[in-house]
């Protein structure tokens, strides 16, 4: 999935499923751990924009299950520190597993195993692909837009 | 035991027959519907909506079931098939659980952590979680007015 749909995503699940916690800092919070993830795949941009795509090759074990394991560790830790805050964490990165798996080939596993895995609820053609995560990326947009709105953390 | 699993796999075939959308539909793709479920199962928990948070906890085990039988069915078991399971299990799990205490998160770590050491050692070892989960609860919405209640409430939601 894309950045933004990373990102209003995670927020939802914060503003919709922990709407006791919400606050601009939680939203920021949460926002970083989403989209944090994604940073091995800077080192893939240059073939990226070349092929328009992030292969399940450009993923390192961080990206996979041992890196979401890792990641439940540290927000676990960050609870004993601000609980509001480690939740937001949390939050942020098993949404960002979440939509990976369920809409990109990835290698769970790796680096045991390096066997792709792809679910088959998205398309695999470029275009077809593209399309698909704009109309989510704007779903999940207005409907978080409708939740802040609706917890008066923005006004429309 | 061994009877109890040869008569399991007798009904897997017929599943096919009963219904034959299941012919058409591919496993690792139920396994992703079941995935799709667990954020809904985790807002109705979010909710303290505990009958519909049963229900759809039950639907996601029912869709974590059902691929495997329908995969079994089709002949396509492989240890890809396992990979897909497991992971998309254990993501599930850690979207169910953002909701519970942190008794629950802990436990999802140590599952995810199995889950990795299964792969390592080639032998498979999970704790059932989520129908752990699902039993606490059953016994919740049941125990409503029962002075364990508060006990169960403790230990499910509080943060």
């Amino acid at each position: 999935m894309n950045t933004f749909g990373h990102i209003f995503f995670a927020n939802l699940l914060l503003v919709f499923g922990a709407p006791s916690i919400v606050s601009p800092t939680t939203l920021m919070a949460t926002s970083i751990a989403a989209v944090i993830t994604d940073l091995d795949h800077l080192a893939h941009l240059r073939t990226a924009l070349k092929t328009r795509r992030f292969k399940s090759e450009t993923r390192t074990r961080w990206h996979e299950l041992p890196g979401l394991l890792l990641a439940m560790i540290a927000s676990v830790a960050f609870m004993f520190f601000s609980e509001p805050l480690g939740r937001a964490i949390l939050i942020g990165f098993v949404s960002h597993y979440f939509l990976d798996l369920l809409t990109r080939p990835t290698r769970p596993f790796y680096p045991l195993s390096e066997k792709v895995v792809f679910l088959g609820l998205a398309p695999r053609n470029l275009k077809k692909l593209t399309a698909y995560d704009a109309v989510i990326t704007a779903l999940f947009g207005v409907i978080l837009i409708a939740g802040l709105h609706g917890q008066g953390i923005l006004s429309i | 035991m061994g009877r109890a699993f040869s008569a399991f796999r007798m009904i897997q075939k017929p599943v096919l027959t009963q219904f034959p959308i299941l012919q058409r539909v591919d496993a690792d793709m139920i396994s992703g519907l079941s995935l799709v479920f667990s954020p809904v199962a985790y807002l109705l928990l979010s909710e303290r909506a505990i009958f519909a948070s049963i229900i759809m906890v039950f639907l996601v085990l029912l869709l974590d079931a059902l691929d495997g039988i329908v995969a079994r069915a089709k002949g396509q078991t492989s240890k890809d098939g396992w990979m897909v399971d497991v992971s998309v299990d254990r993501v599930s799990e850690a979207i169910i659980c953002l909701a519970l205490s942190r008794v629950f998160i802990v436990l999802t770590i140590i599952n995810m952590g199995l889950a990795l050491l299964s792969c390592h050692y080639k032998k498979h070892a999970i704790i059932p979680l989520r129908q752990a989960t699902l039993v606490i609860l059953v016994v919740y919405f049941v125990l409503q007015s029962h002075p364990v209640f508060f006990y169960l409430e403790q230990f499910l939601f509080c943060w």
